[in-house]
Order: structure tokens, then sequence, then C-alpha cells
């Protein structure tokens, strides 16, 4: 009684005196009228499934940690996604899209290199289905996951979101040296699993381990505010400037969407020069990714600066171990126990396509990369901007420069001293590889 | 004669009907003692109206009647909250068996995918012995008539196809003419090309 008779609440009280006035004669009314307002809010919050995109990304490894590929989708909440993963036979090559319908046995674009004598043929197998056909030019495919992942988000404020993951794996069981249409047998497995996991949390398939020995596969959700879909550069005014004056100097016609593809290739300087002869076993680590990440803004956190770009930019960040290839050098840091923090790679790629003539694109590709993880700043690495001409199924090579820089530094009571040319670069020969599958046109979205 | 004591009692309630009372007056007229009758009946109901306007009442068993509280400003307030928190707890309840009833949608779709597998997973084994069946009762005439015609055409292509194969898995080095010239009328799959000066951002950045 006292509370209610303070001054304050009295005066609280009378500047809402009109609403309180009509809830208290007309009760009934105002359990209505709340009612309403609830059922309001909950329409208006299912109304914002639109305000949101929704990221896919599935990262495959294998064992010997020398592939890597990544699989990304930016979508509609309620998107199907379809792709899958497939192992060459013989080289044990990694490959992946994610492509509408999944894996197609008869689809010659799958084997993109190889040589043009495709041809169909038919294989037995252990399914329901006597015969499938394939098309084959010698470099078949050994082991095949074909996916579709169905989210499924009942509250979009939820830190969580669960996904139906079905699909087939075809595995090659009968090998033989003999090059007959009827010695290839696959073996088919279908598998249907249902999953509930945070946002921006990986999660490991252990069913797709049992079947690809040595190989993981695991996938990862994210909500994207399509307020906040811009690329943010922290603390390289070069990089952003440069990314502005190459979208500056586009001419491509609106609403295009290019399904761009990177590769970071990792190989022995002692091996072939260029990458026409040399075989993929002698590579020493590949990072693939098949579409990029479309934006339109930037925004440069150091000076507060955003900007709307006339045309719109694909960006990906590829992450992969760091490795000394000094021998002396890597026994010295061993067993440091900081280590796998620090040997941790960051390419950022930009690609903004400058022009567009029927299938070959001119864009400018902008590198910008840190090959150990020290955040402190210091700027090392060159950030790169180079002008190419893609045409369609001829990827381009960016042979990467061999950078002199040096690292000094205590981590942990650990102590580093690393020289990039002697310990890194003279040992190994990088490249960007970019390429494009295909050009759309979209609703303008 | 007759007596109208009833009709006098019922005049003097006012209940005597209007045709009564006519014949009353005319006995009143005729007899005295009705008419003392009617007087003693007149000062009994003017005694007992002013027995009853004067009487104090005292009942013999007080009772207690509840003291209403007084509509004041805080038993509004408090009603107010009480419909506040009933139309609150319809809606946590409603909401409550929403999600309720969409964790069970999610639940009820992956038993019906379950159950399509398992369908699936029947019919697989079922088709395995048909097609075990069927390998029994092979023979060359069932091959399809267009795998047969290319299995008779295809043997020059095959051993192309089995050489150029072998080619892909050794060493470039080990090419022979016959595969260099294939190799070089091929447009080169993969075209390298380098960093120069002008495509640095920034000047080239040496040392820490």
């Amino acid at each position: 009684m006292e509370y209610w008779n303070n001054g304050m609440m009295e005066s609280a009280y009378q500047s809402i005196t009109p609403i309180f006035h009509y809830f208290k004669v007309r009760p009934l009314r105002s359990v209505k009228f709340f009612l309403l307002l609830i059922l309001i809010a909950f329409s208006n919050a299912y109304a914002q499934f639109d305000n949101y995109h929704l990221d896919f990304k599935a990262v495959v490894k294998s064992g010997d940690g020398v592939q890597k590929l990544v699989l990304f989708n930016r979508g509609n909440i309620d998107d199907v996604i379809d792709g899958y993963v497939l192992i060459s036979r013989g080289t044990h090559d990694m490959e992946g899209r994610i492509k509408k319908g999944g894996f197609n046995f008869l689809d010659p674009k799958i084997f993109e290199v190889g040589l043009p004598s495709l041809r169909r043929t038919w294989v037995k197998n252990n399914f329901p289905v006597k015969n499938i056909e394939v098309m084959t030019n010698g470099v078949d495919v050994e082991k095949v996951y074909s996916f579709e992942v169905t989210p499924e988000i009942l509250n979009i404020k939820s830190d969580s979101i669960s996904f139906y993951i079905k699909g087939v794996f075809y595995d090659l069981t009968k090998q033989t040296d003999k090059y007959s249409e009827y010695n290839l047998n696959y073996n088919i497995n279908l598998t249907y699993k249902l999953f509930t996991v945070p946002y921006n949390k990986s999660v490991r398939l252990d069913f797709f381990c049992e079947q690809f020995n040595d190989y993981s596969f695991s996938v990862k959700f994210n909500k994207i505010d399509k307020d906040d879909e811009y690329l943010s550069i922290q603390n390289n005014r070069p990089l952003f400037e440069g990314i502005e004056q190459s979208a500056s100097e586009s001419s491509l016609p609106p609403n295009v969407r290019i399904e761009f593809g990177t590769e970071y290739i990792r190989a022995d300087v002692n091996k072939p020069a260029d990458l026409i002869t040399l075989l993929h076993s002698d590579y020493l680590l590949t990072v693939q990714q098949h579409s990029l990440v479309p934006v339109n803004a930037l925004d440069d956190r150091q000076f507060g600066d955003k900007t709307d770009l006339p045309v719109d930019i694909y960006y990906t960040d590829l992450s992969f171990p760091f490795k000394l290839y000094n021998k002396e050098k890597a026994e010295l840091y061993k067993n440091y126990k900081t280590k796998s923090e620090i040997f941790k790679s960051n390419y950022n790629i930009v690609i903004v396509p400058i022009s567009l003539n029927a299938d070959t694109i001119t864009a400018d590709v902008l590198l910008n990369y840190t090959k150990i993880n020290l955040n402190d700043n210091i700027p090392r690495w060159t950030p790169i901007r180079k002008r190419v001409k893609l045409i369609r199924g001829f990827p381009v090579a960016i042979n990467l420069p061999k950078e002199n820089w040096s690292a000094s530094f205590t981590r942990d009571r650990e102590k580093y001293s690393i020289y990039g040319y002697s310990d890194f670069e003279q040992y190994v020969n990088e490249y960007l590889v970019v390429s494009f599958d295909s050009i759309k046109q979209t609703d303008g979205e | 004669m007759k007596h109208y004591e009833l009709e006098i009692s019922q005049f003097v309630d006012n209940e005597l009907p209007e045709h009564g009372r006519k014949e009353l007056f005319v006995h009143l007229a005729e007899c005295e003692e009705c008419g003392r009758v009617l007087a003693d009946y007149m000062e009994m109901k003017s005694g007992s109206r002013s027995f009853y306007e004067n009487m104090e009442y005292e009942p013999e068993h007080p009772v207690n009647l509840p003291v209403l509280p007084q509509r004041t400003k805080e038993r509004n307030i408090y009603q107010a909250m009480f419909y506040f928190a009933a139309a609150a707890s319809v809606v946590l309840g409603l909401m409550f068996f929403m999600q309720q009833s969409s964790t069970n949608t999610i639940t009820q779709k992956y038993k019906m995918l379950k159950t399509e597998y398992g369908k699936l997973d029947f019919n697989y084994n079922q088709a395995i012995k048909e097609v075990k069946t069927a390998e029994e009762n092979y023979a060359p005439q069932n091959i399809p008539n267009d795998i047969k015609r290319g299995k008779e055409k295809s043997k020059k292509a095959q051993a192309a196809g089995r050489m150029a194969y072998k080619n892909t898995r050794q060493n470039t080095t080990d090419l022979t003419a016959e595969n260099k010239d294939y190799m070089g009328n091929r447009p080169q799959l993969i075209r390298v090309v380098k960093v120069t000066q002008s495509d640095y951002l920034t000047p080239q950045i040496v040392g820490n």
C-alpha cells in the first residue's frame, strides 16, 4: 500500500491513466485486445523469415591432410540444397559441387579436365535398377555421395536449426585393370538422418566417414540478416580502395549472378613448374571452393566507411594449415603447444567482374593473405590485384610471388623465429586457380 | 337477520369488491350491531398501524453482515493485474501448445521418411533377388541391341581408350610422340599467369 502511494508511481500511473481507465472499466475487452496484440506479434515474427538468408557450408577433408573441399550455398531460409562429393579412381582426386539434383552419372561436365572422348556405358550395380548408365572417360568415379539437405526452421529467433540430410552413396566395389563395360559394379546405400545443431557450429557427419574411409564431412549453418550482407575490410585500406576502384570500372549488366570457383594449390618446387604437366598426386596441399559469396557493399571498420558498390563482388576466405618445409626449423618447433594456433594461413579472395562477353568474363582477382596467424597488425604480405580473362571450362592459375617476410615473436613462453623465404617460400610453388561455372540472371534480390 | 361480519372485515382490509360494498352499506343503514362491529374493526386497524410504526426491532440472533470494501484505486489495479495475468496464461499456454505441435511435426516427418526408407530397403532386397535370378539367366542374346552393336564396332575405340587412359597415369616425360601431338592439339586446359610489379596494391613488403 505504501509503495502504490509513492509519488513517483502515482505520476507514472497518471501518465498512462487513459489506457488504464479503459482497461479498468472494460476488463474483458482488454483481454481480447491483448490477445489480438499477441497474434499480430506472432504473424510479424513469421514474416521476418524473409529478412534472412541461410548460409550452408560443407567441408570435406582427406585423411592425409592434402585435400580440402568447401561447398558453400547462400539462399532463402526454406531452400533445399542438393550437392555431391566424389573421389576419382586411381588418383583419388576430390571434386564436389552444390548442384540441383546432386550427382548425375550422365553429366559429361563432371569430368572437367580430361580426355575429350567420353562415352556412355552400362554398368552393373546392386540396386533395384538392373543397370545404370555412366559417362566414362577413363577417370572413373570410385566413390560418390550425392546428398539433399532440407532445413527446418520453425522460429527465426531460435539459436539452433534442424535439418534432414538424405543421400545416396555409390561405391565402386569391383575394380579391374581391364577397361570393359561389364566390369564396373557400384554398391549403393541410402541414408536418412535428422540433426538439430546450433547456428555457426560445425557438426561432423560420422555416417559419411563410415562410407568414405579416411575422409571427414562436416556441415555448418548460419543465418544472415540481409541488412548485414556486406564485406568487412579490417586494417587494410589499400585492399578497400582497390576493390572500390575495380568495382567502379565494371560494365557488367545488372542482376547477373556468376558462379565463381577458386582453388589454392601448393606444389613442390622441384616438380614441373606449370599446372598442365603437374600431376594431382604431386600436390602438397589443395583447398578448393566452388560458389563464392556475392555482396554489393563494403565496410572499412578502421575509417568507419560503408559504401555500396555498383556491381556484385564475390569473396571467400580459404583457411588451411601452414607448414615449415625447412626440416631443421620444423624439428625445432615440433613439440610447441601453440604451433597449431600460429601455423594457420588465411587467404582472402575477392573477385570483381569487369566485363562479360558470351562465355568470357574479364575479372579482377584481389588477394590478401596472412600465411601465419599472429594478429599483430604488422603488414608482412603484399595484397595483389590481377586482371584475368576467364573462359568457361578453362581455369586460370595465378602463380603467386615468393615473398620475403619474417616473424620473430614469443607466444606463451614459446619463442619463434621464422624466415619466410628460407623456411617456406623456396620449397613451394603456390597457385590460385580461378574459374567460373555458370552465369545466371537474377530477380534483382 | 344475516350479519355481514366477514364482509365488514374485507371492507376494512380493502378487499371487498364493488357489488359487495353496496349491499353492505344498505345493511349498515338498518343494523346497529354491524355498525358497532365496523367501528371496532376500524379502531383495531388504526391502532395496529401506530404500533408497528413505533416498534423498535431487536433480533433474537444478531447477524454479522460482511463489510464490503470501498471501490478504491488499489482494487482496480489488482483487478487489471488479474486480467493481464489471465491473458498471459492463455498466451503462454497457446505458445507451449504450438511449440509441442511444431516439435511433433519434425518428429512425424522424420518418422515418415524413415518408413519410406524402410520400404525402399525392403524393395531393394527384393530386387537383389531379381537381379541374381537375371544374372543366372544371362545369355548374350539378352544384351540390349545398342550395346551389342557398340561392342562389335568399338574394339579399336576401346584400344585407343585404354592407351589414353594408361598415359594419363604416367609421367608426362614418358609420352610417346603420338601422344605428344595429341596433347599439343588440345587447348590449354589451365593457363598459368604470373604476378608482376604493377599487380601489387602497395609497394612490395619486405622483412618483418
